[in-house]
């Protein structure tokens, strides 16, 4: 964009006159951003190659000065200059042309605070290395390099590219934007950042042993890829997996056009087939990460899986799997069972509401030391109630089986009210006039389900579907109170499998990666769901 | 933090500190629901023991400490904070504040953490460097990862100090066995508290009954040995039994009661049933590692019996063994239900304290050994006339560090100092239900010790239990063969390994005692790799003395 075309229409939107500005015009918006990022890629370059501290004989490289500094506590710096550069970098790159002057203060900000190395370094000098003379060349490029990074986007806004007004348009929502992005950056961005760091190094005894690169992440794979067979019949089961997944989903689709869709099976496909997606990829995360000994085996002995992750990893990986599909399905269920049984008149339904949602309002332990006391095979409530009826009791917790059934049961006890309770409001948000028009138009119960209420609650249940879902992957209080991950490692649930490689065990930076891992495989699934509910809700504006 | 309370108001409800009233009471403040609070109530009926904090009644410790005047005072002022695992042996702690704060003018906080994080807590305190914790009783396996991590204070120069400064307290009243665990690299780092190790605990009454010795003899072609001398011995005493009537009520006892929940400290019944497997007199050191490179050795013939014996022997009781946590077995067999069971001291004391209906009919004698033992590095078969029996020093023995963040390092000292007297720690031995469990040789009464079986007696002992009891933890402690303790970097996980692979192994998960010790020695390899070998091999070495 150019003054002239600012000035020729004052009212216009920036951004649109952007979209057709001339080559010039582009050239005088990338020269800059070009020169902003050579400068911090020059100084990142010159950090990693050349010495950070100069000696009389030679140098220390950068990756020995931090795991000094990190050693010693202050692994705050290194985070804090990383994700600094980091951000100062992606502010180039990601900011519209109207937030031009956002985007010079973020760049310079996040340049300037990668300056605190060197001068971090240069002050702490005899600590960090006694025998240093000064700061070597790589912490001086890096220094000049996100000094001039620091700069240019200023001259870049004042002089190369100057424009009126300087802050831009609506700049005054940055008043408040702001606050709230120095929180996030503070206590969401920071900490993951030095999750990262944390990641990158060795414990023992609870501190620092050394850098070990990416080691931890490479830690979580396997040695053996596979557990039976050859690679080539891994690799065929993993694809089969996805495509069995797939079919399965196209299949029920058509069956429910021919029972349901007035027999048009293929438009019954064509729905069904957006659900592939939700169904084939966690399939494949399954195949890819899960333990074949843990997964039902379809021909009765393991299948050749191409196992990515380390035994131990893909094993509590599985196991969590299970729980979460098992609890959260049964949760969804029952909970919008319950809300439809209790969405009408019927009398003592406040108090009986009441009951059904105390146990959320427990803590989570409790819930879980009650389920242990519940279960307990020695005269607990359950199986002393089972006796009376010459029920042979299952061994609730000593069993690898039964033990995973019983925190699902716990789980499923505890998280049902919540689905009922936001179901039951949803229920009770329904337009009540499409309800009683199809009652006239003599559709019964299940018609209005299906035809009706379902397609009306689509957005709200999936949106419960994608909290339980997160939430039970972080399954952890009814694990500590209840079984401790035993027998074995039955229930040792992927969350309470981090905490004790963290916090039993100090082995910081592994549990770093494998907190990592999970949080990749939740984004992924969680982003599927958002998919989904983002496609109800245009569906539903598109048919309104 | 809420968690930690309804944790903390759900053990004082099942250890009886607080009543129904209070509990309800605390219940409300937090929100809990009356249906949840209810099933409190009831579960605490089923599960007073697992957490069990005894309150001590009757008799109190003797006071040795003078109380301080002006000058005299020397830490006037001065606080000092120690930690503890809120469990039995919390109770002398508080007992000794008023005592330890007239006479030195401090003032002491006691902070009792659960046993589960107290660990991880203490670490935090240290490394993180905010040093809330002067003093810690610690578990004897910590201890590499506190002396090797420059956390915790030698004491050698306190201990060495005559001056009056400090109470004193005669370490070499310790046996071999339990003095080398307060020493690190040839440093004192720990001042003796507890004594730790496991003995056999028998129905006397069951084994000594004509009618089954005559029977047995029958059924196995020897006579019943009591107490059984060997594990096989113990095993086919245990399978005789198992079903028969309990002679208390009537009910079918089982043939042993075992704690094995994962993360319930079930894998040292391994360890102490193993040692005499592995250990002999032969090989008097090589249990863990290899010496020369870290390599495990759990996965030699001697183990790999052991574990089959275990698992044996796992099946003459409950299934619900797999999941039972410490309390739950001790409640199983006081309760008459079980014929042996093997465990630390705290067993027959606390037969007493609970007046349990098996007091006086409880035997307790040394762990069994074997007939032979496979050198675990040489696999080298090594057949024995007499039995051949380990001693152990399996458990915490839970014991005082002073924390190198400390300001007040010497009035530390004098807490711990102060509790490892004479006169109280005789007191504490015979009681028994504070988790001070005897070791050193006034608390094992003449004439095997120098200590009086009046201590036992005044406070509610059978005259022949207390005898088997302290002769058997002699005799454990004394024996110049021991189980060597693993308290190298890392002890935590080593331990966790073994405890979740053999769970498996229990639970059939795993098929083979071989296919679960390999996982373990994988687990191992693996733990020593991502702490570094090299560092391990050295603190494996200097754990065994041999550096």
């Amino acid at each position: 964009m150019s003054q002239l075309q600012t000035a020729a229409q004052p009212n216009a939107e920036p951004m649109a006159s952007l979209r057709v500005q001339p080559a010039g015009a582009l050239g005088r918006t990338w020269i800059p951003k070009i020169a902003i990022l050579v400068a911090m890629v020059a100084g990142f370059i010159l950090a990693n190659t050349q010495a950070a501290i100069s000696l009389a004989d030679g140098g220390v490289p950068l990756s020995e000065v931090a795991t000094i500094i990190t050693k010693e506590g202050n692994g705050w710096v290194m985070t804090l200059v990383w994700m600094a550069g980091v951000i100062a970098a992606l502010s180039v790159l990601v900011f519209p042309v109207e937030e031009r002057f956002i985007q010079t203060v973020a760049i310079s900000l996040g340049s300037l605070a990668v300056l605190i190395l060197p001068i971090y370094v240069s002050q702490n000098l005899a600590r960090i290395e006694p025998q240093g003379s000064g700061l070597g060349p790589g912490l001086m490029g890096l220094a000049g390099g996100f000094l001039v990074s620091a700069i240019l986007p200023w001259l870049n806004l004042l002089w190369w590219n100057r424009m009126k007004p300087v802050l831009g348009p609506a700049w005054e929502k940055w008043l408040f934007i702001g606050p709230a992005a120095f929180w996030i950056l503070g206590l969401t961005v920071f900490p993951l950042a030095y999750a990262v760091t944390t990641s990158r190094y060795a414990f023992r005894t609870g501190k620092i042993v050394k850098d070990v690169g990416w080691g931890n992440y490479r830690k979580l794979f396997n040695d053996v890829m596979f557990e039976a067979g050859t690679r080539t019949q891994a690799i065929i089961h993993n694809v089969l997996v996805v495509v069995v997944a797939a079919v399965v989903v196209l299949a029920i689709g058509a069956v429910v056009g021919m029972l349901t869709d007035q027999g048009d099976v293929r438009q019954s496909v064509r729905s069904a087939a957006k659900w592939v997606p939700l169904v084939a990829v966690p399939a494949l995360i399954l195949s890819l990460t899960g333990e074949p000994s843990v997964l039902p085996s379809v021909f009765g002995q393991p299948l050749p899986t191409f196992n990515i992750f380390e035994k131990d990893v893909s094993f509590t990986l599985s196991i969590t799997y299970i729980f979460v599909a098992g609890a959260v399905i049964a949760e969804m269920i029952l909970g919008f069972l319950l809300a439809l049984l209790f969405n009408r008149e019927m009398r003592g339904r406040s108090v009986l509401r009441t009951i059904i949602t105390l146990p959320i309002f427990a803590t989570p332990v409790a819930i879980g030391f009650l389920g242990r006391t519940i279960f307990y095979e020695g005269g607990g409530p359950v199986n002393s109630f089972l006796q009376m009826f010459g029920v042979t009791p299952p061994p609730w917790l000593s069993d690898p089986t039964w033990a995973r059934i019983t925190t699902v049961i716990t789980d499923v006890w505890e998280w049902t009210p919540l689905v009922f309770i936001i179901a039951l409001a949803g229920l009770q948000g329904l337009p009540q006039d499409v309800t009683e028009a199809s009652a006239v138009d003599g559709a019964g119960w299940w018609a209005t389900l299906r035809f009706i209420t379902l397609p009306l609650m689509a957005p709200i249940l999936w949106l419960i579907l994608l909290l339980r879902t997160v939430d039970a992957f972080k399954v952890f209080d009814l694990v500590v109170a209840m079984t401790l991950g035993g027998p074995g490692q039955a229930t040792r649930y992927y969350s309470f499998f981090n905490y004790q490689t963290a916090r039993k065990q100090f082995f910081y930076g592994e549990a770093a990666a494998q907190a990592f891992l999970l949080l990749i495989i939740v984004l992924i699934l969680v982003s599927l769901l958002w998919g989904r509910i983002r496609h109800i809700y245009e569906d539903q504006e598109a048919a309104a | 933090m809420a968690d930690q309370r309804v944790h903390g108001l759900a053990r004082a409800l099942y250890s009886g500190s607080i009543g129904r009233r209070e509990f309800m009471q605390g219940a409300a403040a937090l929100g809990l629901s009356a249906a949840a609070t209810n099933l409190f109530l009831r579960g605490a009926a089923a599960r007073q023991d697992e957490f069990a904090t005894p309150v001590p009644g009757g008799l109190k410790p003797p006071v040795v400490a003078e109380p301080c005047e002006g000058d005299g005072c020397l830490w006037t002022g001065k606080e000092l904070t120690v930690q503890v695992i809120d469990a039995s042996v919390k109770v002398p702690l508080d007992e000794v504040r008023d005592e330890f704060q007239a006479a030195t003018g401090a003032t002491l906080t006691v902070v009792a953490d659960p046993i589960e994080g107290a660990f991880t807590k203490l670490m935090d305190d240290a490394t993180s460097g905010t040093n809330a914790y002067d003093a810690s009783m610690i578990a004897m396996q910590w201890l590499g990862e506190l002396a090797e991590g420059d956390l915790v204070y030698p004491l050698d120069e306190f201990y060495g100090d005559t001056s009056g400064k400090f109470p004193q307290y005669d370490i070499d009243t310790e046996p071999e066995s339990l003095k080398q665990l307060r020493y690190y690299g040839g440093q004192q780092f720990v001042v003796p508290y507890d004594c730790d190790g496991q003995a056999l605990y028998y129905r006397r009454d069951l084994l000594n009954d004509p009618e089954h010795a005559a029977a047995f003899e029958t059924e196995y072609g020897y006579a019943m040995p009591v107490p059984p001398q060997t594990w096989e011995q113990l095993r086919d005493i245990a399978v005789y039994f198992n079903g028969k009537p309990n002679g208390i009520n009537g009910d079918p006892v089982s043939g042993i009661s075992l704690h094995l929940k994962v993360g319930g400290q079930g894998m040292y019944h391994y360890a102490s049933l193993s040692a005499p497997y592995v250990i002999g007199p032969n090989n008097t050191q090589h249990y863990w590692f290899n010496p020369d490179d870290m390599t495990p050795l759990c996965t030699s013939p001697g183990h790999v019996q052991a574990a089959n014996l275990l698992k044996e022997i796992f099946g003459l009781g409950p299934e619900a063994m797999a999941s039972w946590a410490l309390g739950e077995a001790w409640d199983y067999f006081l309760n008459g239900n079980a014929v042996f069971t093997y465990s630390w001291g705290d067993v027959t004391p606390l037969a007493i304290e609970q007046g349990k209906p098996t007091v006086g009919l409880l035997g307790c004698a040394p762990l069994p050994g074997t007939m032979a033992y496979t050198n675990a590095l040489t696999s080298e078969v090594n057949e024995v006339e007499e039995p051949n029996i380990v001693g152990n020093t399996t458990g915490g023995s839970w014991s005082g560090v002073v924390m190198k963040g400390s300001d007040v390092p010497d009035l530390a000292y004098y807490l711990l100092a102060l509790l490892a007297t004479e006169p109280k720690q005789r007191f504490f031995a015979a009681r028994g239900t504070d988790g001070v469990d005897p070791g050193r040789s006034y608390q094992i009464p003449e004439p095997v010790g120098t200590g009086s079986i009046d201590d036992y007696l005044s406070q509610g002992w059978d005259a022949k239990d207390a005898e088997e009891y302290t002769n058997a933890y002699f005799q454990t402690f004394d024996n110049p063969l021991q189980l060597p303790y693993l308290r190298i970097p890392g002890a935590e996980r080593y331990w966790a390994g073994l405890d979740i692979r053999l769970s498996e192994f229990f639970t059939g998960q795993v098929a083979t005692a071989e296919e679960a010790l390999a996982n373990v020695a994988a687990d191992w390899d693996e733990t020593t790799d991502g702490l570094d070998r090299d560092l391990q091999l050295a603190s494996y070495r200097t754990s065994l003395g041999l550096e």
